[in-house]
């Protein structure tokens, strides 16, 4: 058994800044990039969700863009699922507890930021930090997001209209549109089952 | 979920598309809040969009476009080629590629991203610089392939790395026709016999049996007798290339670079046989090592080749044990053979070799293969300069007990090293001896 010296402890200490050192020189543009993306849209959904009262100050601003960059660093962890929780959990509260105003613009918005989120954090999680991607990857991904998008934004617009149209019972339209989903995730999982022959 | 048995697996995304998208469902209905649905709907949406065609087939990985035989220091291109069999398009596939030591290619050592459409070959291209001779297989190149906006990955897929020789660079060589001793029948050295050949050996008086066409007539009309031309015959000879394989000493930097013992012993052995099959002589080459590797004796190119196709696999094989007797007696070597030694001698049991060969009456020239610029070894303590000073010492010791034994030794230098050497034992050759067999 090797006793732990001093000099050892420094010499491990150099090896490991050294191993960190030859590591950021490896790191590539294109996966700053994404990894950029990921704080970003993580930071934006963050500071949008939650209550301007909260976000505005100089702990609770610190505190979002330290959670927003977690992701980045570990996208292959469970950590984008933290902060999209923790971005809902906001709305949650900024809606109920502060009684601020459930707008389309940002309802949608929001919405776009925690999707993007989630896609950029699948994208850097398939991308080791020292990756060389072809632009045609980034732009044929940032394509296939838009159409969702796209769609997202009509979906809101549609359940929005359906809950002017159907005046209080704005339950009935989460029902509905819900229960339109859980079928359209249903029929996806049906469909992925393996076929047994 | 996806079909393992495709070889295609869910990523961490796919759980949090289905676990997000389903939680705030379910959440919204119980408390009837429509905007949850909205925030849960790029989720579902997403997922159903991306899967709704997904590959069932692998991509496959190949490496191709290889000049698979080249010299050290050249550059070579190498094409990975990644196919998508599938009529599904893939949204990226990751490709790393295992590169020997000695091909160097920029960002070599990077993983890949680049697109896979469907039924379509990704390639990239890279120009690569072979740094050393040697075999360098290239590869295996290890694919993944990711489809549906991430939230598919196939299993990592290998392909089979392709073999790429660099012949070592032959350094410029040439040595004057010194040779102790001329063989065969034909070829390019003037032998000690007269006979047929170019060379002048003398004029004397016609004798019986002489053709016609040697008469001298100038001579014949002064001295009034009928004289002949006589000249020396032209010869062959066999080399034998005896390779000390036993350490390597000093660090390989390739082409360019500092050269290691192995590196000089066989770029030197690759320029000696070059120079010697092309004047048509025999070579034979032979590894003083554990594995005893030998190459028949052959002349032409076609024995060139032969001879740098058997230097890529000169490996150091040492031991403890003294290499076999049977394998490095002098009853192996032709009598009339130059056997030229290139060795770093280092080792008691090289030098020993050597000098049992010189006694048994061979032509030896040992060639000193040792860096001469090759820095002492990191040791510690007081003791640690002297004690290499000594090893040194020793070292010329051991040079000096062979050059007693009539083996010259001499460094590597390129062109016209042997020179001097050759003409030693080329008029040593001459002298009469006393052999012990």
């Amino acid at each position: 058994m090797t006793a732990i010296t001093p000099g050892g402890i420094a010499r491990g200490v150099r090896e490991r800044i050294d191993g960190w050192r030859a590591a950021a020189a490896r790191i590539t543009p294109a996966t700053i990039l994404v990894r950029g993306a990921v704080a970003g849209f993580g930071l934006l959904a963050l500071v949008l969700a939650y209550p301007a009262d909260l976000v505005f100050t100089p702990d609770g601003g610190a505190g979002l863009a330290a959670l927003a960059t977690l992701p980045a660093l570990l996208p292959r962890t469970r950590l984008t699922t933290v902060v999209i929780a923790v971005a809902v959990l906001g709305w949650l509260a900024a809606t109920t507890a502060y009684q601020e105003p459930v707008t389309v613009s940002r309802l949608v918005t929001l919405a776009c930021l925690l999707y993007l989120l989630h896609t950029t954090a699948a994208l850097a999680a398939v991308l080791p930090y020292d990756t060389v991607v072809s632009p045609t990857v980034m732009v044929t991904w940032l394509a296939r997001t838009t159409v969702v998008l796209a769609l997202t934004t009509g979906f809101a617009v549609a359940a929005a209209a359906g809950v002017r149209a159907t005046g209080d019972r704005s339950y009935l339209v989460a029902s509905i549109s819900g229960l339109l989903l859980v079928m359209a995730l249903a029929g996806l999982l049906a469909a992925l089952r393996p076929r047994r022959t | 979920m996806a079909d393992e048995a495709d070889g295609w697996l869910p990523t961490r995304a796919f759980g949090r598309a289905i676990g997000v998208a389903g939680v705030l469902v379910v959440v919204a209905v119980l408390t009837g809040r429509y905007d949850l649905v909205v925030l849960a709907a790029p989720f579902a949406l997403g997922t159903v969009l991306s899967l709704r065609r997904r590959p069932s087939s692998l991509p496959i990985p190949a490496i191709s476009g290889l000049d698979t035989e080249i010299v050290e220091g050249d550059r070579l291109r190498v094409v990975i080629g990644v196919a998508n069999p599938d009529p599904v398009g893939l949204d990226l596939v990751l490709l790393r590629v295992r590169l020997p030591r000695w091909v160097w290619v920029r960002h070599g050592d990077h993983p890949y991203a680049a697109p896979a459409a469907a039924g379509s070959v990704a390639e990239l291209e890279w120009d690569a610089t072979a740094l050393r001779w040697g075999r360098h297989p290239v590869g295996p190149v290890s694919v993944h392939g990711v489809a549906c906006d991430g939230l598919l990955v196939s299993r990592p897929v290998l392909g089979d790395p392709q073999p790429l020789k660099a012949y070592p660079v032959t350094e410029p060589f040439r040595a004057d026709d010194a040779m102790p001793a001329a063989a065969g029948l034909v070829g390019q050295h003037h032998s000690r016999r007269l006979g047929e050949g170019g060379e002048l050996a003398g004029v004397r008086a016609f004798a019986p049996g002489d053709r016609l066409r040697r008469i001298d007539w100038r001579v014949t009309l002064r001295t009034r007798r009928v004289h002949v031309v006589s000249t020396l015959s032209d010869r062959d000879a066999e080399v034998v290339l005896l390779l000390d394989v036993l350490h390597e000493a000093g660090v390989s930097g390739g082409t360019g670079g500092a050269a290691s013992v192995l590196d000089t012993t066989v770029r030197a052995a690759a320029a000696i046989a070059e120079h010697y099959l092309h004047r048509g002589d025999r070579v034979s080459m032979l590894e003083y090592g554990l594995r005893a590797r030998r190459l028949r004796p052959a002349t032409g190119r076609r024995q060139y080749l032969t001879v740098l196709e058997w230097l890529l696999d000169v490996r150091p094989v040492g031991g403890s044990y003294e290499p076999s007797a049977a394998a490095f007696g002098a009853h192996l070597l032709n009598g009339n053979a130059l056997v030229i030694v290139l060795s770093p001698l280092l080792d008691r049991r090289a030098a020993a070799m050597v000098a049992r060969l010189a006694r048994a009456g061979r032509f030896v020239v040992a060639v000193d293969t040792l860096p001469p610029g090759l820095p002492p070894p990191p040791l510690s303590g007081s003791w640690g300069p002297l004690s290499y000073r000594l090893w040194r010492l020793s070292r010329e010791n051991v040079i000096g007990q062979l050059r007693e034994h009539g083996v010259p030794v001499v460094g590597w230098a390129g062109a016209g090293s042997l020179d001097q050497v050759l003409r030693d034992v080329a008029r040593m050759a001459t002298a009469p001896k006393s052999v012990r067999r």
